[in-house]
């Protein structure tokens, strides 16, 4: 941590960066716990030349305000002692989802880079030179933080990091390929795999993503007796419904047709619902357009976007 | 002063480990003894022996009579009079030194103990530093304590509960009245009485030596606090400059609930940074952390602190780096039960990783079920070392298992650990009042003993949640590696043996289990009989078999029949190889 980064080249000098998270009803002290996080990360980053400025959006998805007019002001004041440029608090007044909510912030956005943050992460104070460091190649256009406690399988490249896909748990990105892939599909993925997806269309566009192992950040999951996850009825809609999307927007109708059949025969109530959401956008033509026909891109491991390198959960 | 009190000067009694005192911390130069709340004197001679010229100071005449008689100087002076007292001993001692300030027992007869010692202090310093020996009963000898649990407390003449005895101390008491008088024990040489004058009735089996009660009794006293066979404390004093009761009040920061012990040698600065980053991430943070630099260069630690210095400030504020030297994996452990400020200790070592609500529930727990031990679910992951870049890092290799059981099981324990390190939180009390300590002549498994040794005396509480994972290392790292599975075994069977010799208070439901498993056993000796015999009628069987079977060979017909049954086997053969 004491070492400046491989630096861009230097008459770029140091970049700007966005950073963005989107909430929808954070536990108490969550969020407190998540600029806590933050803010020493930016200061360390600040402090030692690795950003020329840093500015922070909050879009808020929540049925409620989260922050109130006086707390929003209260933390841009105190983010602005740690060297934050400037806060921005929307509060959406509506539950647009993480890919939606994400790509309104991305309107607002102006860093040469963007970091896209969960609230329910914290962050390791050096996560933002080692998220840096990769970006010394042209051709990487995403990085990606490890996360812990429960590190996700996704196998990678050992010498340079090169993954299937990047979690938008925490992830920065080249404002260039934001720009050039046109942000998150909004339209097609509500809660999971609008990740998979971006960073699918982001080596489309022929950029690589990278896992980097030392770039840290706590991500708040929990285990169930068994070792298991944790996994809520909703989580169950939203995934069984991403996948299918996933398939049929990467070219695999079999998979659709597979995926489907058993979802409904062996699936909950939620999954058959989500087939059923399914072939009724199909019906009325509003699903995306099929990209990656050749298969290029698109890693389809079991239920996985890409091989693991071990199972969550024995 | 009572004739009751007119005790002569023995071998085995306090009085001569007060000379001893006397010898080993008088100022040199100097020749007067003052002994203060003399009575008859019963060191005057041997003080006197020394070639040193004993003053004996008191308010009973009868008793200073005695001395004079017995041609030593007195003093008839009340010193918790700092005016009146302290003149006349000054105008006794004219311009002779004092070597040493004597007391025996007389703080217990005195309501105004504190007055006379910081009037001592006084004298001492306009001295130039005069020591004090004192000698006082130790109320918390253990035949007093094992007597008040059976409810009695027997007033004698003389002794530990002498009737007249108006002030009692435990060696935190005696701590208390010197150090806030201006005096720092520099010495001790405390009477020992394994059967004190209160062992009576002696064949009472709270006293009796050796009674499986008296045992268990005594080892909690034994543990718990110095001074379970000291009759009297005997101890030497030097005056401190700023006595504590004039020094500025220190004001004791707010006690958290929880200290974690983070044990590290910076050999692992990724993983390091990984457990503070989930401590600084944790849900409730009423916590403090002691990162233990055990055996860590100088130069290093600076750079730990610089470490903990990258967090949040809020957080970094409640780490406190402590540099440990020396001893095995125990010693930082042992050094952080006595500089922990929470209420429970917990810890987590340098490459292991905590969830969210690791301290939540700790918390949540310790609030339900005050003074338990509080012991969570451990997950565990394998992972192998790996280069980040010019980092030493490291990879996951492996699933998350929970392969300890859900709640805990004393028994089982008592076989082998079944509870990761990072998995409970004990109570600080059980260290710093009960005694417990961390064994440091333990290779390894010293946080199994004193997990078996805490959930005796506090019991355990389960949250049954899954709150840390405990990181298995796929190569030379780990502790299993570097401890030799005879380092496991020998550490192991230490731990058992010095269980097995002591008498250990089981919690209820324990004569249950005995019954289980003695049914158990009863039913698994059945069973074996049964097969044992069925395997004998079995064999019985076989050799009648056999016995028929060679009958029936050595019969007429059998021969008779032979050749055919050789043509079958042929034709038999022939068809298979058709196959």
């Amino acid at each position: 941590v004491s070492s400046q980064p491989a630096d861009l080249p230097e008459s770029q000098g140091s970049p700007s960066l966005w950073i963005q998270s989107v909430l929808y009803r954070p536990e108490p002290g969550q969020f407190d716990r998540f600029v806590q996080g933050l803010r020493a990360a930016t200061a360390l980053a600040l402090n030692r030349g690795w950003f020329r400025s840093i500015k922070l959006a909050i879009g808020d998805c929540s049925p409620g305000k989260v922050l109130g007019y006086e707390q929003a002001i209260e933390l841009g004041e105190s983010l602005e002692r740690y060297g934050i440029d400037e806060f921005e608090y929307l509060f959406f007044n509506d539950n647009l989802g993480s890919a939606r909510g994400h790509n309104e912030l991305l309107d607002r956005s102006d860093g040469d880079l963007v970091l896209i943050v969960n609230p329910d992460v914290y962050l390791c104070p050096d996560i933002l030179l080692h998220l840096l460091t990769p970006l010394d190649d042209p051709l990487v256009g995403m990085v990606e933080a490890r996360q812990v406690p429960v590190e996700h399988p996704k196998a990678f490249d050992h010498l340079d990091g090169t993954t299937s896909w990047a979690s938008t748990a925490c992830v920065l990105i080249r404002r260039e390929v934001i720009d050039r892939v046109g942000g998150f599909d909004g339209d097609s993925f509500f809660l999971y795999c609008d990740d998979v997806d971006l960073s699918w269309r982001t080596r489309l566009a022929g950029y690589r993503v990278v896992h980097q192992p030392s770039a840290v950040v706590f991500h708040d999951k929990r285990l169930t007796s068994t070792g298991g996850m944790e996994v809520g009825a909703a989580e169950f809609y939203y995934a069984a419904e991403a996948s299918l999307m996933m398939a049929w927007k990467y070219s695999r109708p079999d998979l659709v047709e597979a995926w489907s059949k058993e979802l409904l025969s062996t699936g909950n109530a939620e999954h058959r619902r989500a087939v059923e959401a399914f072939r009724a956008r199909e019906k009325k033509g509003t699903l995306p357009p099929p990209l990656d026909s050749a298969g290029t891109v698109a890693q389809f491991v079991g239920f996985n976007y890409a091989e693991h390198r071990f199972e969550v959960s024995a | 002063v009572p004739d009751r009190y007119h005790f002569s000067y023995g071998v085995h009694s306090v009085y001569p480990r007060v000379v001893e005192l006397v010898e080993r911390f008088r100022i040199a130069e100097a020749q007067v003894v003052l002994d203060v709340g003399c009575g008859f004197g019963a060191i005057a001679e041997p003080i006197a022996e020394l070639g040193l010229v004993y003053c004996g100071v008191d308010v009973d005449t009868d008793a200073l009579e005695d001395l004079e008689a017995r041609g030593f100087e007195t003093v008839h002076a009340d010193l918790s009079d700092a005016d009146a007292g302290l003149d006349l001993v000054r105008k006794q001692l004219a311009d002779r030194g004092l070597a040493t300030i004597t007391s025996i027992d007389l703080l217990e007869h005195v309501t105004n103990g504190g007055a006379i010692l910081r009037n001592l202090h006084d004298l001492s310093l306009s001295q130039g530093g005069v020591p004090l020996v004192l000698a006082v009963p130790n109320i918390t000898h253990f035949d007093v304590a094992a007597k008040l649990l059976i409810g009695r407390f027997d007033y004698t003449p003389t002794g530990l509960l002498d009737d007249t005895h108006v002030a009692y101390f435990s060696p935190g008491r005696l701590h208390e009245v010197t150090s806030r008088s201006g005096w720092s024990e520099v010495g001790r040489n405390d009477f020992e009485l394994a059967d004190s004058d209160q062992h009576f009735p002696a064949e009472v089996a709270v006293l009796a030596d050796g009674t499986p009660l008296h045992r268990l009794l005594f080892q909690i006293r034994d543990q718990a606090m110095e001074g379970a066979i000291v009759n009297e404390f005997v101890r030497a004093y030097a005056p401190l400059a700023v006595p504590a009761h004039l020094a500025h009040p220190v004001a004791e920061p707010e006690q958290p609930f929880l200290t974690v012990m983070v044990r590290t040698q910076a050999q692992r600065t990724s993983t390091l940074m990984e457990t503070l980053l989930s401590l600084a991430a944790q849900t409730v943070q009423d916590f403090e952390v002691l990162l233990l630099a055990h055996n860590v260069p100088q130069d290093e630690i600076g750079k730990l602190r610089d470490l903990v210095d990258l967090f949040d400030p809020e957080f970094a504020g409640r780490v406190r780096v402590v540099q440990v030297e020396g001893g095995g994996r125990a010693h930082p452990l042992n050094a952080a039960t006595a500089a922990a400020r929470g209420e429970y200790l917990a810890a987590i070592d340098d490459d292991d990783i905590a969830f969210g609500h690791w301290v939540e529930e700790f918390h949540r727990a310790a609030r339900a079920r005050p003074g338990r031990v509080v012991r969570s679910m451990v997950a565990e992951q394998t992972v192998e070392s790996m280069q980040w870049g010019s980092e030493a890092g490291y990879e996951v290799i492996g699933a998350l298992t929970c392969p300890f059981p859900e709640d805990f099981d004393l028994w089982m324990h008592l076989f082998e650990n079944q509870s990761p390190f990072c998995g409970f939180a004990v109570p600080v009390a059980c260290f710093s009042d009960m005694g417990v300590k961390f064994d440091e002549t333990l290779a390894v498994v010293e946080d199994w003993d004193v997990l078996v040794q805490a959930a005796l005396f506090c019991g355990v509480v389960n949250t049954k949640e899954v709150t840390s994972i405990y990181r298995r290392w796929h190569s030379p790292h780990s502790s299993l590696h570097q401890h030799s599975q005879d380092e496991w075994v020998r550490s192991r069977d230490k731990v058992l043996a010095r269980l097995d010799q002591r008498t250990l208070p089981m919690p209820p439901g324990t004569l249950s289990d005995f019954h289980r498993m003695y049914h158990e056993r009863n039913q698994l000796q059945g069973q074996i009989a049964e097969l044992i015999s069925e395997r004998q009628e079995a064999r019985l069987a076989a050799a009648s078999a056999l016995q028929e079977i060679d009958e029936i060979r050595h019969s007429g017909s059998w021969e008779l029949t032979g050749p055919l049954r050789t043509l079958g086997s042929a034709v038999r053969r022939v068809l298979r190889g058709k196959g």
